[in-house]
């Protein structure tokens, strides 16, 4: 190849990359550029620059995104759970393989499912429960968090289901020849091996039920109301410069609990496939 | 252990007519072992012949059906390998990769609720003995594939095992390396005197470490002994063929009398009195089995000082370092395999060739069971390609 085809390619390669970028990544700067303006209605692009919107975020703006991210943490914690005993069952059970078929696809169907249609089944099955045993999940909260729960179990299986697929289990036999029990190589060996993938789909499950609209639209009430929903409605009904500041807030925040996460996986798994 | 119990020749290991299944497949067929106190055993054979199998219901880890399984004298059969006090080493070392060297050492003392001061002393000790000294901070992966298999060894060591069970704990690494980790696992086991049985394919490593041999195919052991005497005198074509090279020749038997079985090899007059490996009757079709460094090349002159010859012509010489090796057509089948340790024997003379009959084996023709290793023909598996095996 000449060197003049080669700098045809390249103009081509940083072309695209160009394309990707201002398509892609420039208009999530948009909200944080438009964060940064002046006047209270947002207008991009902002003609002044001023930090007052950052200063003045109503209080309701924190308690929302506490609750979401309250919920949000006790639905990836219960998935995660759930998630590693489903993907332990399956890969190492002695599952029939039609069983496995179709516990897999069942495990899988919160995500074929679209989230509006599982928000308003969720919502159905509450009522129910709360009309037929008056026990109600919706008023308190426990609803929510085990609908987002449910929903975000198939992230943590595929993950944690993946690692345990390819987890030498000479290890484990190699912890019992040295005299450790079962539960003692589940705990020394198995569990710490398998934490980073635990975590992982723990981290893709958090963020995946803390951004969800439509599985919690219709189970939030006057007393419990989620991040996602209340930006919603904001920018529905009042486009000010206030929600985009919330929302790069958010963003800068998720942003650094994933490079967190992924930097203390990273040395993690760096020994782990060794 | 007392001074008296190790006088005395223990048995430390038996296995009893042990049978294991596994689906349609007999892994181990009805096979018996005994190991004494001390002893190195291989169990040697190719994949598939059920030596791995025997070693993991040796540790625990598989339940035979049938058969029993004693530990100096006590039976383990239904015992879990937490119980055993056995030490295994695996073919992929499996050290535990999320911990460091010293914690993978003083791992089977941690489970043992031993204190801290004392598991510190005991790996130290252990990662002395494998020549690791200082490497305790590290992580499994900052390790080459050598160090991996020493601190695999230090960590079956570290709780002082009854057992030393190794499962082709050198397959992984090359060709010096695994030289130099041969005489560094003989070395461990001598200066700790462990009774240690060991899985290998590799007939030079069984050689080099084993006090006694077993040949195993198809789930049984075809021949035990010590290495010297498996190798002298096989009792089948199969373990001829698997430790050390053999080329066979086929000839017909003329009789026997006091174990010597003469027979008379085709395209040749000579009869030859030699060993058999099963009682034959005279008539019988049977193959005669000649080592090639028993091969003797002479130079066509040299006829009356051996007792039979027979003409030959050198077809091939390789090089191989330390001899070369000949290939020399004769009237007895396919070209004898021989070496050559100095340089006159070159391709294209004519020569004469001779052995004596103690270096030589008979076998049947049928060599029953040959059918289910791949057939390979005298000269095909001595071609110089497999040398190196």
């Amino acid at each position: 190849m000449g060197d003049e085809h080669r700098s045809a390619l390249d103009g081509v390669i940083v072309g695209w990359s160009l394309v990707v970028v201002v398509l892609l990544v420039a208009p999530l700067l948009v909200a944080a550029v438009n964060s940064l303006g002046d006047g209270v209605l947002a207008v991009f692009p902002p003609e002044h620059f001023s930090t007052d919107a950052y200063r003045t975020i109503p209080d309701r703006w924190w308690r929302t995104i506490g609750t979401s991210a309250a919920v949000s943490f006790a639905a990836a914690a219960i998935a995660s759970v759930l998630g590693t005993l489903a993907a332990w069952g399956l890969v190492r059970g002695r599952v029939r393989s039609s069983i496995r078929a179709v516990a897999e696809a069942v495990l899988r169907s919160p995500v074929q499912v679209p989230a509006l249609v599982s928000g308003v089944s969720f919502m159905l099955f509450y009522v129910w429960l709360r009309n037929r045993y008056g026990w109600n999940a919706l008023d308190n909260g426990v609803g929510l968090v085990l609908a987002h729960a449910a929903y975000t179990v198939p992230f943590v299986f595929a993950v944690v289901g993946a690692r345990l697929a390819s987890f030498d289990v000479t290890l484990e036999d190699a912890a019992m020849g040295l005299g450790a029990s079962r539960t003692e190589t589940f705990l020394r060996v198995t569990l710490p091996i398998l934490m980073p993938a635990i975590l992982m789909g723990g981290l893709f499950a958090f963020l995946i039920s803390f951004d969800n609209l439509p599985l919690s639209l219709f189970m939030v009430n006057a007393r419990i109301q989620l991040f996602p929903i209340e930006l919603f409605n904001g920018i529905t009904f009042e486009v000010t410069r206030v929600i985009y500041a919330v929302a790069t807030i958010v963003a800068v925040a998720t942003s650094v609990i994933v490079l967190i996460t992924f930097r203390y996986l990273r040395s993690v798994l760096v020994h782990a496939d060794g | 252990m007392p001074m008296a119990e190790r006088a005395a020749a223990v048995e430390a290991l038996r296995l009893t007519r042990v049978t294991h299944r596994v689906g349609e497949v007999t892994a181990v067929d009805d096979l018996s072992l005994t190991v004494q106190d001390g002893e190195f055993v291989t169990l040697l054979g190719p994949s598939g012949c059920g030596k791995s199998t025997t070693l993991r219901i040796i540790a625990g880890y598989s339940r035979p059906q049938h058969g029993e399984v004693h530990l100096r004298g006590r039976a383990v059969t239904h015992l879990p390998p937490q119980r055993r006090d056995i030490g295994m080493v695996f073919q992929n070392y499996a050290l535990f990769p999320h911990l460091n060297v010293a914690r993978n050492v003083g791992f089977a003392l941690t489970v043992r609720r031993r204190e801290g001061a004392a598991i510190a002393h005991r790996v130290d000790e252990m990662l002395r003995l494998v020549q690791l000294e200082g490497f305790g901070q590290r992580m499994p992966s900052q390790l080459s594939g050598g160090q991996q298999q020493r601190i695999a060894l230090a960590r079956v060591l570290a709780f002082g095992p009854e057992l030393l069970l190794l499962d082709e704990p050198l397959s992984a690494l090359d060709l010096k390396l695994r030289e130099d980790m041969q005489g560094e696992i003989k070395r461990i086991q001598r200066t700790l005197g462990i009774t240690t049985v060991y899985v290998t394919h590799d007939q030079g490593e069984a050689l080099h470490l084993s006090d006694r041999i077993a040949v195993m195919r198809a789930g049984r052991i075809e021949q035990i002994g010590t290495p010297d005497a498996i190798y002298r005198h096989p009792a089948s074509r199969f373990v001829a063929s698997f430790l050390g090279k053999m080329q066979f020749l086929p000839a017909q038997v003329v009789g026997n009398a006091d174990g010597k079985h003469v027979v008379r090899l085709n395209g040749h007059d000579a009869l030859l009195s030699c060993n058999a490996s099963r009682p034959m009757s005279a008539g019988e079709r049977c193959v005669v089995g000649i080592r090639p460094e028993k091969v003797r090349v002479n130079e066509p002159e040299a006829v009356a000082s051996d007792k039979w010859s027979v003409a030959g012509r050198i077809e091939d010489r390789h090089y191989l370092g330390a001899h070369a090796q000949l290939a020399v057509a004769t009237a007895l089948g396919a070209p004898l395999i021989a070496f050559d340790h100095g340089d006159r024997l070159h391709a294209g003379r004519n020569v004469r060739v001779t052995w004596d009959e103690a270096d030589v084996t008979v076998f049947p023709d049928d060599s029953q069971g040959e059918a289910s290793v791949p057939h390979r023909a005298p000269a095909a598996h001595l071609t110089p390609t497999l040398e190196a095996k």
